[in-house]
């Protein structure tokens, strides 16, 4: 019995990660429609920096995160600006080529500066076991979901109480219109992306620094899009519903489905549960109907 | 007149004979001794040095390139003839064959009689060029399909099957435990993680109990579903071809798993020391076809030459699981062009076809201790069949439990292994 609560706890813990890179996918589409194919890579490079100042400049680690997540923002606010800007007003599908684009660009990147092998981040978080209701949870995860729920949780306060992020909801939902009221439609846009970049980060340091850092970490980046596409593209409580859902799917898949057809079900279990969703609920669990009268 | 010149020019042209035929007699006593004559020897490398696995098969490449330069540096390598300098010509093939086949097919067009490979794609690819050009390949990756049936490639080192059905006699011959010891694997769902899957019947017929596979992606965040069933299982030693092992270890000790963590012949423990803590680590093993540098007597034959060979090239080489792989394939390509050219005497009669001799019949040649002695023959291509088995100890060191152990033929035994 304890083994299910230790597999249902820690599938919602790794679910709630799930949910914070899923966090900078919707952030994204949630003001400027582009759905970006480049998240996993953008995740990836503010860890690797994160790892690098730790490495290579010494700093402690909390520093470490800060400057990172003042380089993650810069980086987004320059892909929004000579990537993506002078495609406003292209078609959907020029916009999304250009986040593979991206991608790629970020994944070489990555490659000539930090290469191939795994490297690991300091001890940070415990790494021993806690019991909760007599089963034995990760510390580690413990703190990284709850870091990932409070992140969650200011961004959705910023778009509901700020006015930066009542510009940025403005702009998703009709920039001219945003741009007609004084709102900097192209400010809002570089916001979101700087955000987005930054949530990533934020979301690969908690996973490098369980797993280790590796070029596997961005193909985390891949197991936000069900989360995102269940949730709902514009819903930021979504991805907190969804995130979960999707990781209690896996770890529950992976327990009593892996050994009925030899492994692996466990990764795709999740794909499955937003496809069977989608079918029902089209714009996801939280995500807003459009309607569109002609 | 006439007469006179043609006098001339008889005296001359019989003067220009003399001269002629006394430089070619041979000198009765010479008086400075004959030089022996320094020759080099191209060979090709086929190595990915700038893609996606460039980093962690550097250590590899430095142990080559160190090896090899070392050897120069000091004049070449002595043969009957006198001695030899191995110029190495590296194509960075940055992991994908396509770049390997025209740099192969230039590398046999200039005449190298030997092509070291890095990666099982290259060898499975090449393997029938090589044959019909009459090439060797000698590889770092010992590709089961490229290794058997025999042809021109040749292997340093044991392939992950025969290394796992060797791990299972010595879990069989040490084991104290009640009753039999059970076995599981916990490896990635890919075609390296279940390398050596086509053997999981060799624990069965010795007498040990194999109770379940699990399988994980590569990268896992949690493996508990897949730790908690071995546990159930009450699997006593966990094999693994992954290479990313931390995650596994984390959730072993915080499951309470009893059983110990195996690695497969790639996954040293060096890398793994700084990643988790020494508590966690304890009690894991590594079946290695290569010294293991973390627990290699510091005193041995290979680590004495590592010590002194990037003394004399003033390089820094961190000890590492992949450098001794890099350093054997360089000192088995050495003593493969000694011995080919002792035997066909001189560097215009070196080809790919004296090699392939040298090397299938080197016998117990010693390799510093990397492998145990190379051994090839005409229908074994890989040069070592043993494995040492080292383990984590609880004061985070690494120490060897099992030395050169011969391990039986995977590829022999189950012939599913050679595809």
């Amino acid at each position: 019995m304890s083994d299910i609560i230790a597999i249902t706890i820690t599938g919602i813990l790794v679910g709630c990660l799930y949910g914070l890179i899923a966090l900078g996918l919707v952030l994204i589409f949630k003001t400027t429609q582009v759905f970006n194919l480049a998240q996993g890579e953008m995740l990836l490079m503010g860890t690797w920096v994160t790892w690098s100042f730790i490495e290579f400049v010494h700093l402690p680690f909390w520093l470490a995160i800060i400057l990172a997540l003042i380089f993650s923002a810069l980086l987004g606010i320059v892909i929004e600006r000579f990537a993506l800007r002078p495609m406003l007003g292209q078609s959907l599908m020029s916009m999304i080529m250009i986040t593979i684009g991206i991608y790629s660009l970020l994944r070489g990147i990555s490659l000539y500066f930090w290469g191939g092998p795994q490297q690991t981040f300091p001890q940070v978080f415990p790494s021993q076991g806690i019991s909760v209701f007599g089963a034995p949870i990760s510390a580690h995860l413990i703190i990284a979901a709850i870091i990932a729920v409070i992140l969650v949780i200011f961004t959705y306060a910023y778009f509901q109480y700020t006015r930066g992020g009542l510009a940025m909801r403005a702009t998703a939902e009709n920039p001219m219109i945003a741009q007609s009221i004084g709102v900097n439609v192209t400010g809002a846009f570089s916001r979101s992306w700087a955000l987005s970049s930054m949530v990533a980060t934020m979301g690969g340091v908690l996973l490098g620094t369980a797993m280790g850092l590796s070029f596997g970490l961005s193909d985390i980046g891949l197991k936000s899009f069900p989360v995102v596409m269940l949730g709902g593209f514009e819903s930021i409580p979504g991805v907190l519903i969804a995130g979960p859902i999707m990781g209690l799917c896996e770890f529950l898949g992976a327990q009593f489905l892996d050994p009925l057809v030899g492994g692996g079900i466990g990764e795709i279990i999740p794909f499955v549960v937003m496809l069977i969703v989608l079918l029902i609920k089209p714009y996801g669990l939280f995500g807003y109907k459009i309607i569109e009268r002609v | 007149m006439l007469n006179r010149l043609h006098t001339i020019i008889s005296i001359l042209v019989i003067l220009s004979f003399v001269l002629v035929l006394t430089s070619c007699a041979p000198s009765a006593a010479p008086t400075i001794p004959a030089q022996k004559a320094t020759v080099t020897v191209n060979i090709g490398a086929l190595l990915d040095l700038s893609g996606p696995t460039a980093t962690s098969t550097q250590p590899g490449v430095d142990g080559i390139r160190d090896f090899i330069n070392y050897e120069n540096q000091k004049g070449g390598l002595d043969w009957s003839g006198g001695k030899v300098i191995i110029k190495l010509n590296e194509v960075d093939n940055r992991y994908d064959p396509s770049i390997s086949m025209p740099a192969y097919d230039k590398m046999v067009a200039q005449g190298y009689p030997i092509i070291l490979t890095h990666q099982s794609a290259d060898n499975l690819a090449l393997k029938g060029k090589a044959k019909n050009d009459q090439v060797v390949l000698v590889t770092l990756s010992p590709t089961p399909g490229a290794l058997t049936p025999p042809g021109w490639v040749f292997a340093n080192y044991i392939d992950h099957a025969s290394a796992f059905c060797a791990f299972c006699n010595w879990a069989k011959a040490t084991w104290k435990g009640s009753g039999t010891p059970k076995i599981a694997s916990l490896t990635w769902d890919t075609a390296y993680g279940k390398a050596h899957m086509c053997a999981l019947d060799y624990p069965k017929q010795i007498g040990l109990e194999y109770v379940g596979t699990e399988y994980t992606p590569m990268m896992p965040q949690d493996v508990s579903p897949q730790v908690t069933r071995l546990k159930e299982a009450g699997a006593d030693y966990v094999w693994t071809q992954a290479v990313i092992i931390s995650t596994y270890l984390k959730d072993m000790k915080r499951l309470g798993f009893q059983g110990k963590l195996v690695t497969g012949l790639n996954t040293g423990l060096i890398e793994w020391i700084p990643t988790v803590t020494p508590e966690v680590m304890a009690g894991t093993m590594h079946v290695s076809g290569l010294i293991d540098m973390a627990a290699a007597d510091p005193n041995g034959p290979f680590m004495k030459k590592f010590n002194e060979v990037t003394t004399t090239l003033n390089v820094k080489r961190p000890h590492s699981t992949f450098y001794p792989n890099g350093a054997s394939a360089a000192i088995l390509v050495q003593k493969a062009i000694v011995s080919a050219l002792n035997t066909v005497g001189d560097i215009k009669k070196l080809n790919g076809k004296a090699c392939y001799d040298a090397l299938v019949n080197m016998k117990n040649v010693d390799s510093l201790g990397i492998t145990d002695k190379f051994t090839f023959s005409e229908t074994q291509r890989r040069g070592s069949m043993s494995i040492q088995v080292v383990q984590a100890q609880p004061d985070g060191s690494i120490k060897l439990i099992a030395d050169w152990t011969k391990a039986p033929d995977a590829l022999e035994k189950y012939p599913d292994c050679a595809k």
